[in-house]
């Protein structure tokens, strides 16, 4: 009866410590999740939920109503005036590193407000995470939702080849069409994560996803410098992260489908095989090659990636982002006059 | 070796038991050569400078007991203090003192820039220095009597959980407890492990969290707005209260674990209701030592109300200094200082208080305010404390006159508030138990457990998969 009556009270005293160690996570944004699986476009962001971030740099935001990172313009424009450009990219994009007012999303959208005198909207749509197929997804299944003028779609050559990640949707080519699959969907692991959708939230099962995530790393973590067993587990973890399937019919199908679009413009970062460049240029669909702004910077003496102050690389730094929107804003500005 | 990192926990799982299990003066050597291990796992070469702090301080003091010849023994003092202060000037102080003196010289169009050396800081060096200072002085004053011991000595300077960042231990207080050591009784052990969990909490999820803002906000002031700036003030008041008193009770604990009591460093501080009360609160190994070894030296308060204030002030100005080799330090110090001389003033005289009628106030408000009050003296100073120099907090002060509150300014508020809210609340119960270890209160101990489980793994958890962040004071 002692027994029982200890392992009750033991239980009891750790589900109130963590409840309010939740509340204190929560509270202090330390660490909160901002992501659900949704069955048709996978990973998307929770409305409303806020974030504050300290990776190489500082980000405190939140997720507006509608869904995705930044001031809230709702789906449909509410004025004749208004020109309305969506984002959309990977991490860069979202770029939860900087605060949005230093953000090329709001460089860009003050610079043609300023030029054009209108009402301009810049919509951040960027996603950690996504390559060609899930930004294609993204794009089809949501952004094009929020009456876009304009589409920028920021993409390097990984995105082209890379493997997405499990939850987000692939596409596949059936008679020469593109599909969307969501193989997940048909997943146990899909099926675990509904059933425990609501356990999801809770900050302190995030950080045991964090962990789980860094479990190759492990030895290394607790052993410090005793561990002897060099950088294997980098050398796994980018094999991990960098599966490919190359170039292949179905990124060249999204990339044809993309040039129909006239709203799309293709953001092009880091360096591209001629090959890909050169098929990219044969669809005549619009580019923007924003090296150009990073690679002044370089010459400059300054790395976009950066970051003084954690003295860390990364994502682009605040220099870079303001580069970018000046770049940006110079580039799309006749197609608004 | 951090406290905050798996690491340690390994090291202490190694090292207890072997402890344990040896006889007495097999304990002594064992804890040493930890020690050791423990302070060369940053650096081996500084083992080196330990070492020989240890080996001088020693020697120095059987001499200076000793010597019957009065002008032997000064000189013998004189030298020992000499010393310890000449490694503690050259490894923190030179290069700013060199740095200054070239920035000086650059005013009158002279460029010195040769004049650099890559001086190592090795850690917690102004801690071990003031420790043997301390057991040197004793000496000569004839308040201690040396060990013979070398061992006991040696254990007495590089004893692992106080080595790097305190308490600064008196040797009245360390080496009785070192030289007879006994294993802990059952009540250190469970004070120990309430100690060094919820220090560890304190450091990693409250330190830490805090700190990672803090170092982005001033790390590039100009690109927040001023309530941003000023939050980010308020989450350093927090991290290094935190970080510092989080490591005072992992030091504590861990040593209460080796059946050694060490003293308290932190009180509550920031529910003291005056400057005076927060120096007795706060950092309280090195506010006492700076008073019984610099400002009773200087004459104290026995020369007059003049002199008093000039001793204090003298005194802080020191502890600024001691603190780290900058002038925003000593602008700390000196801020400080001045804080103490006049509430000693106006407390000698008549109390402020007394030109106010409170009749219809309740008291709880007004100690409210007086709590509110110490604290934004303290916030004040604490701004010379976290930047990096004179131009910081120029830039900082000017944002808080032209105000402009930001975007972002609610959230971080809220974000302070919560983390403050915490530490308050944590205070509030070890203020009204008189505890630090109130978790002990707690009945039925199953629940104890049931909470300290908790925290140790969402902790450990914590530490997994973010980085672990120094502790402020090594840097000291």
């Amino acid at each position: 009866m002692k027994i029982i009556k200890s392992i009750f009270f033991f239980l009891l005293a750790a589900v109130v410590t963590l409840a309010l160690i939740e509340i204190y996570l929560r509270k202090t944004e330390i660490l909160t999740t901002i992501v659900e699986i949704d069955p048709i476009i996978g990973e998307k962001f929770i409305p409303g939920k806020k974030q504050t971030l300290v990776n190489e740099g500082f980000y405190i935001g939140s997720i507006n109503k509608f869904g995705y990172i930044g001031p809230e313009y709702p789906p449909r424009k509410t004025s004749s005036n208004d020109f309305r450009i969506t984002i959309l990219g990977d991490s860069y994009v979202a770029g939860v590193e900087l605060f949005d007012k230093s953000h090329f999303r709001s460089i860009l959208e003050q610079s043609l407000k300023y030029q054009t005198k209108k009402n301009i909207e810049v919509m951040n749509f960027g996603k950690d995470g996504l390559a060609l197929s899930g930004l294609f997804a993204y794009r089809n299944n949501f952004v094009n939702k929020f009456d876009q003028d304009l589409t920028l779609i920021f993409v390097n050559y990984r995105d082209f080849v890379a493997k997405e990640r499990f939850f987000i949707p692939n596409y596949e080519l059936q008679n020469k069409k593109l599909v969307m699959v969501s193989e997940f969907k048909n997943s146990e692991k899909y099926n675990s994560y509904q059933k425990l959708s609501w356990l999801n939230q809770y900050s302190l099962v995030f950080l045991f996803y964090k962990c789980m995530n860094l479990k190759s790393r492990a030895w290394k973590i607790i052993f410090d410098k005793f561990y002897t067993g060099g950088e294997d587990f980098k050398k796994k973890y980018e094999v991990e992260t960098t599966q490919t399937f190359g170039f292949s019919a179905v990124s060249k199908a999204i990339i044809d489908s993309l040039a129909k679009d006239p709203k799309v413009m293709l953001v092009l970062k880091g360096s591209f095989p001629d090959s890909v460049k050169s098929y990219i240029q044969s669809t005549g669909i619009k580019t923007i090659d924003i090296n150009i702004p990073l690679d002044s910077m370089i010459k400059a003496g300054s790395d976009p990636n950066y970051w003084k102050v954690s003295k860390r690389s990364g994502h682009w730094n605040h220099d870079a982002h303001m580069a970018i929107g000046n770049y940006l804003s110079a580039k799309t500005i006749n197609l608004i006059k | 070796m951090l406290f905050n990192s798996y690491i340690f926990f390994i090291f202490l799982a190694v090292v207890l038991p072997i402890y344990y299990l040896l006889p007495k003066n097999l304990k002594k050597i064992h804890l040493v050569l930890a020690s050791y291990l423990f302070y060369g796992y940053w650096d081996w070469r500084f083992c080196l400078l330990l070492a020989f702090s240890t080996v001088l301080d020693y020697f120095v003091g059987l001499i200076i007991f000793e010597t019957k010849d009065e002008k032997k023994r000064k000189f013998f003092f004189t030298l020992s203090i000499c010393i310890n202060l000449a490694f503690l000037g050259f490894f923190k102080y030179f290069n700013f003192f060199i740095d200054s003196f070239k920035d000086l010289a650059g005013g009158f169009g002279q460029n010195l820039d040769f004049l650099h050396l890559n001086v190592v800081l090795p850690i917690g060096i102004s801690f071990y220095t003031f420790q043997s200072m301390s057991y040197a002085i004793d000496i000569y004053r004839r308040k201690l009597n040396p060990t013979r011991s070398f061992v006991d000595y040696s254990l007495f300077v590089c004893f692992f959980p106080q080595l790097v960042a305190g308490p600064i231990q008196r040797a009245t207080d360390l080496l009785p407890q070192i030289i007879d050591l006994k294993k802990p009784t059952r009540l250190q052990i469970e004070q120990g492990i309430v100690l060094i969990i919820t220090g560890l909490f304190k450091k990693v999820m409250i330190g830490d969290t805090t700190g990672r803002i803090v170092d982005q906000i001033f790390g590039n002031q100009t690109l927040y707005s001023s309530g941003e700036l000023l939050m980010a003030l308020v989450l350093f008041s927090i991290q290094i209260y935190a970080d510092f008193s989080g490591y005072s009770s992992i030091a504590r604990g861990t040593s209460k674990l080796l059946g050694v009591e060490l003293i308290k460093n932190f009180n509550q501080p920031y529910l003291s209701a005056n400057i005076t009360e927060f120096w007795r609160r706060w950092h309280i190994s090195l506010s006492t030592w700076l008073r019984d070894y610099l400002y009773i030296s200087l004459g104290g308060n026995r020369k007059g109300n003049v002199r008093t204030y000039v001793n204090l002030f003298i005194t802080m100005l020191l502890g600024g200094l001691w603190h780290g080799a900058n002038w925003t330090f000593l602008v700390w110090g000196a801020l400080h200082g001045i804080y103490l001389a006049i509430h000693k003033s106006m407390t000698e005289k008549e109390k402020i208080s007394d030109h106010f009628i409170y009749k219809n106030i309740p008291k709880t408000i007004i100690y409210g305010f007086k709590i509110l009050g110490t604290y934004l003296l303290v916030l004040f100073a604490w701004l010379f404390f976290r930047v990096r120099n004179f131009s910081e907090a120029t830039y900082f002060l000017t944002k808080m006159i032209h105000w402009e509150s930001g975007e972002y300014f609610p959230r971080l508020a809220g974000i302070a508030g919560s983390f403050m809210a915490l530490i308050l609340i944590y205070d509030g119960l070890e203020y009204y138990t008189k505890s630090h270890t109130f978790l002990l209160r707690l009945r039925p101990k199953a629940a104890v457990v049931g909470i300290l489980t908790v925290l140790f793994v969402v902790v450990m958890f914590y530490i997994f998969q973010a980085e672990p962040l120094p502790f402020i004071y090594f840097q000291f």
